[in-house]
């Protein structure tokens, strides 16, 4: 999802990686820099709590961007600062306002013009006891796919004969997502009004299947309970190396039940 | 608990909240480590959507999966993104 691929070289590679991870390559460099002068700072006696201040806005950039690298996220989520105020308050501006505030307070000001990073990223809460089914779906987690992207996608689907519908809630009678492939070769992705990204995979890995295989032989995959054809095709692409990492615990946990309750192939 | 006990429960809860009167297509008694063994029954997309179906239409993502416990024959739905 929006990674930059080149062709399959050595050299392909390398500039596919940078391009991927430059970000937080950068967010490493730029948090190194805060420990090396935080500690200048306290070493030189120029100020023992601004330098500690900087140290840990350093250690919280380099343990962002390793962990962003590791899980191939690419330049978002909360960083491990971010994280600890989002767990101690349960409030997510503040979670987002405390490297700022925190670099303000320390004088960092190069540590809060990254805030702008964090400005489009918003967390969807667990909500195990809300009874509304499709609100209820949020309790899997994920991350919000976001507007700006739901419009380069429906854009993208419309070109291929797809048609992208939001707030399909009541059509869907509370589930959160459908895909819908039409004996007139077209097909509708549905989705409530605020998918995450989880769902939006989910659904657009039916778009892929149906794409693949064309309409008429999508449309007569089995879809009985044991022998779920499409079904399994989503567990399958969403379960290969580089994507399930990036899917939520819960939802990961979530799709495994899904799978087993519904009877993939073979199960 | 047995299957008809769980399909009887389940068709009951499809009926109240789906208005739906229907069969489930798959079932299954389900024990993992840690938790509650329970039947799974999932309802087709057809039962919910029979004039789409009957056109030739495909639908995933609109099973309706409902979980009767074995011991305590609650049901429950099994909800899911999709």
């Amino acid at each position: 999802m929006g990674r930059f691929l080149l062709m399959d070289t050595w050299a392909g590679q390398a500039a596919n990686w940078t391009w991927n991870n430059g970000q937080d390559v950068a967010r490493i460099g730029f948090g190194t820099f805060d420990v090396i002068l935080g500690g200048s700072m306290i070493w030189t006696g120029a100020g023992t709590l601004p330098g500690i201040g900087l140290i840990a806005i350093g250690l919280d950039q380099i343990a962002t961007g390793s962990m962003n690298i590791r899980y191939g996220r690419v330049g978002q989520g909360f960083s491990v600062l971010e994280f600890g105020v989002y767990s101690a308050t349960g409030n997510e501006s503040a979670a987002i306002l405390a490297p700022g505030v925190l670099s303000l307070g320390f004088g960092s000001a190069g540590s809060f013009g990254r805030l702008g990073v964090r400005a489009g990223f918003t967390t969807v809460d667990f909500a195990g006891t809300i009874p509304d089914v499709g609100t209820r779906l949020y309790g899997v987690g994920g991350q919000l796919y976001g507007a700006e992207r739901l419009g380069t996608l429906g854009r993208y689907l419309a070109r291929r004969g797809v048609t992208l519908e939001l707030g399909a809630e009541v059509e869907l009678a509370g589930y959160a997502g459908a895909f819908k492939a039409h004996c007139n070769g077209t097909a509708r992705l549905l989705l409530r009004s605020d998918p995450t990204t989880e769902l939006v995979w989910h659904e657009l890995s039916h778009f892929v299947h149906w794409r693949r295989i064309g309409s008429d032989a999508y449309r007569r995959l089995p879809r009985i309970g044991g022998n779920h054809v499409p079904e399994q095709f989503v567990f399958d692409l969403l379960q290969r190396p580089g994507r399930w990492d990036r899917l939520s615990p819960l939802y990961r946990f979530h799709m495994v039940e899904h799978i087993e309750d519904l009877g993939g192939i073979g199960r | 608990m047995t299957e008809a006990d769980a399909i009887q429960r389940g068709n009951a809860f499809v009926l109240k909240n789906r208005g739906v009167v229907g069969e489930p297509e798959y079932v299954q008694l389900v024990k993992r480590d840690g938790q509650r063994r329970y039947w799974s029954l999932v309802y087709g997309a057809a039962l919910f959507f029979p004039e789409e179906i009957a056109a030739g239409d495909s639908i995933d993502g609109c099973e309706y999966m409902v979980r009767v416990d074995d011991q305590s024959g609650d049901v429950s739905l099994f909800a899911f993104t999709g």
